[in-house]
C-alpha cells in the first residue's frame, strides 16, 4: 500500500510519500519564511496554497510512484493554525476527488509518534515532542493517545524564537540561538519551572529578557536558556517515562533536532537504561512523510472521512483520536500495517 | 540508629529506601544527581527542592493535614528520613478496572476535601498527581510536596486543580463525574478562594494550547 500524506499545520508545507514498509518513496517540503517578525497564520496559508501544487508534482515524481499505485490521501486534520490546515486540507480533497481515493484524517502530534515508533522498532515508546508551538510528553496508555505533560504557557520553539527576535535574529530563531550557545562561556542561574509533568516558560522569558537589558553577552545568555529549558524538558520526559514504568523513549518536533537537547536527553535516559531515538531531522520537523505513514495505519484500520465531514480541527485534542491500529491497553497487541 | 533494608522504588528524582529510624519504620529518600543538567542548576534545584520538601510536609502537618513526620534531614547528603505510611497510592485506587464507582468517589472527595484545606492554609503542592497521595482508609495523605511553594498566587494553585483534572482524565473513565465531585469537596474546604482558583484552573486549561 502506498498513500500520499499532506502536512500543514503551521509554517511548513509538506507533501510526502510513504508505502507499507514505512520506506520514504519521496519527501517535498517548504518552508514558510516570514520577512520579519514571527509566523502570520494567513500568509503562511497563502504561502502553502502556492507552493502546494508544485511540491504534490515533486512527490509524485520523485517517489517513482504512478498514481494508480496511491491507495488514500493522508492530511494533517489538527491541531493547528485554522487558516494553514485548510490549506493543506483543500489540496488533499482536491487530489482524492480528481484521482477518486478515499480521505484520510491524521492528528499532527500522533503522526510524530507514530513514525518515531515505526523507525526506532520500539513497541510502545513516550514521545518528547518539542516544536514551535507544541511541547509535550505523549504516550499511549489505557486504550488512548495521552498527554502525560505539556507546557502550560509557551511552546517551547516559540519561546526561543520570541528570545531570539528580540536579540535581533531572523525566523525562526532557534538554530540561531543554538549556534550563539555553542559560543557562550558563563552560566547565568534563571528561573526552572516544571509543575508536575508541566512546564511553563514565560517566568524564564520575562527573567532572560531582564539579563539582557542587565548587558549579558548573548552567547552566554543562550547557553543558559538552553541549559535550563532543555533541562527542564528532560526532567518532565523522565517523569512521564517513570509514571508508565516505559523505557522507550522518542523524540519529535523542530526543537527535537537542537543536538544540546538530543545530548542531554542520551545523558537522562542511559541511567536509567532507557533507549532514545531520534528520527533523522526531515521527519523529525513537520513533514509530510509522518501523514502518510500515518494515514496508511489509519486506513488499515478503517479510518476515512468523506469530502463534506473533513473539516479541520485547528484544537483537536490527542486523547480524543481513535486508534484501531493499537489494539488492547498500552499496546498489548497491533494491527500491523499491510 | 538508622538502618537500611531494601530499595522500595526509583521515582525521577530520588531513590526511595525501606529502613528503620530508632526502631520506628521509616522510608529514606535520597535525591539523586542528574547528569543531564548543568551542575550548579542540578546543585540548586537539589538542595531547593529538599528544603522545600521538608519545610512544606511539616507545615501541612501543622494545618492539620496527614503527611508523614519527618524522622531526618540530612542537607549533606541530600537525605530525608520520613515516617513509612501505610496507605494505597490514589492511583492505583483510581485505575482499577473492578473498582467501585462510589469507592473512587470517596476517595476524590477526600481528596478535594484535603487539597481545599492545603490551599486554605496558603500551600501549593507542585505535584499533584496520584501517585503522591496516599489513601490511608479513612483520608489521603500527602506525599513530596518538593514542588510545592509556600507563597502561591493563583497560578499554582490553579495549577494544583488543572493536574487533578488531567490525571483524573488519564486514569479513569468516569473523570468528569470525579473532578465534579473533587470540586464540589474542594470548594467546602476552602470557601473563601474556590471560585477563584476554579477560574483560574480552566483558563490554564484553555491556554495549553492543544491538549
Amino acid at each position: 500500500m502506498v498513500v500520499l500524506g499532506i502536512e500543514s499545520t503551521a509554517h511548513t508545507a509538506s507533501v510526502g510519500v510513504v508505502d507499507g514498509s514505512a520506506r520514504v518513496r519521496s519527501l517535498a517540503t517548504d518552508m514558510y519564511r516570514p520577512a520579519h517578525g514571527g509566523i502570520h497564520p494567513r500568509e503562511a496559508a497563502n504561502h502553502h496554497a502556492e507552493v502546494f501544487p508544485e511540491l504534490v508534482e515533486r512527490a509524485l515524481v520523485s517517489s517513482g510512484v504512478d498514481v494508480t499505485e496511491i491507495e488514500a490521501i493522508a492530511f494533517s486534520q489538527g491541531p493547528g493554525l485554522g487558516p494553514c490546515l485548510r490549506s493543506g486540507a483543500t489540496v488533499a480533497r482536491t487530489l482524492a476527488q480528481a484521482w477518486e481515493k478515499p480521505l484520510v484524517p491524521v492528528n499532527h502530534c500522533v503522526a510524530h509518534l507514530e513514525i518515531a515508533r515505526v523507525l526506532s522498532g520500539f513497541r510502545d515508546p513516550v514521545l518528547l515532542y518539542a516544536s514551535g508551538g507544541n511541547t509535550q510528553v505523549v504516550a499511549f496508555s489505557n486504550g488512548r493517545y495521552r498527554v502525560l505533560g505539556e507546557t502550560l504557557d509557551l511552546g517551547i520553539g516559540n519561546f526561543l524564537d520570541k528570545l531570539a527576535l528580540s536579540l535581533g535574529a531572523t525566523f525562526p530563531g532557534g538554530p540561531i540561538l543554538e549556534k550563539w550557545a555553542r559560543e557562550g562561556r558563563d552560566v547565568e542561574a534563571l528561573p526552572y519551572s516544571v509543575h508536575g509533568m508541566d512546564v511553563s516558560f514565560s517566568g524564564l522569558f520575562t527573567a532572560a529578557r531582564a539579563a539582557v537589558a542587565r548587558g549579558i553577552r548573548k552567547e552566554d545568555l543562550a547557553l543558559s536558556v538552553e541549559l535550563t529549558a532543555y533541562a527542564m524538558l528532560c526532567e518532565i520526559a523522565e517523569r512521564g517515562l517513570a509514571h508508565l514504568g516505559s523505557r522507550e523513549l522518542v523524540l519529535g518536533g523542530g526543537v527535537a533536532c537542537n543536538a544540546r537537547l538530543r545530548a542531554m536527553v542520551e545523558a537522562m535516559a542511559a541511567p536509567r537504561g532507557i533507549r532514545v531515538y531520534s528520527p533523522p531531522p526531515s521527519l523529525c520537523v513537520d513533514n509530510g512523510a509522518m501523514i502518510a505513514w500515518n494515514g496508511i495505519l489509519a486506513h488499515a484500520g478503517g479510518i476515512t472521512t468523506e469530502i463534506e465531514d473533513s473539516v479541520v480541527l485547528p484544537r483537536q485534542r490527542t486523547d480524543q483520536v481513535d486508534a484501531p491500529w493499537r489494539a488492547g491497553p498500552s499496546s498489548g497487541g497491533e494491527v500491523s500495517p499491510p | 540508629m538508622e538502618s537500611e533494608t531494601e530499595s522500595l522504588a526509583e521515582g525521577a528524582e530520588a531513590k526511595i529506601h525501606l529502613a528503620t529510624f530508632l526502631g520506628l519504620p521509616a522510608v529514606r529518600k535520597v535525591r539523586l544527581r542528574k547528569a543531564y543538567r548543568h551542575e550548579a542548576l542540578d546543585a540548586r534545584l537539589r538542595s531547593e527542592r529538599i528544603r522545600t520538601e521538608a519545610r512544606l510536609l511539616r507545615e501541612a502537618r501543622r494545618a492539620g493535614l496527614r503527611t508523614p513526620v519527618i524522622y531526618d534531614l540530612d542537607l549533606s547528603r541530600e537525605t530525608l528520613t520520613l515516617e513509612r505510611l501505610e496507605g494505597t497510592p490514589l492511583t492505583e485506587i483510581l485505575r482499577d478496572p473492578s473498582g467501585s464507582p462510589e469507592r473512587r468517589q470517596e476517595v476524590v472527595r477526600h481528596l478535594g476535601r484535603a487539597l481545599g484545606r492545603l490551599h486554605a492554609a496558603s500551600i501549593s503542592h507542585g505535584d499533584l498527581t496520584g501517585s503522591n497521595v496516599l489513601w490511608m482508609g479513612t483520608d489521603v495523605a500527602f506525599l513530596d510536596l518538593s514542588l510545592g511553594s509556600r507563597t502561591p498566587g493563583l497560578e499554582e494553585f490553579g495549577i494544583d486543580l488543572h493536574l487533578v483534572e488531567e490525571d483524573l482524565r488519564t486514569l479513569c473513565a468516569d473523570a468528569e463525574a470525579l473532578y465534579e465531585i473533587f470540586q464540589a469537596a474542594y470548594s467546602e474546604a476552602n470557601p473563601r478562594d474556590a471560585a477563584a482558583i476554579r477560574e483560574r484552573a480552566q483558563e490554564i486549561k484553555g491556554r495549553v494550547r492543544y491538549a
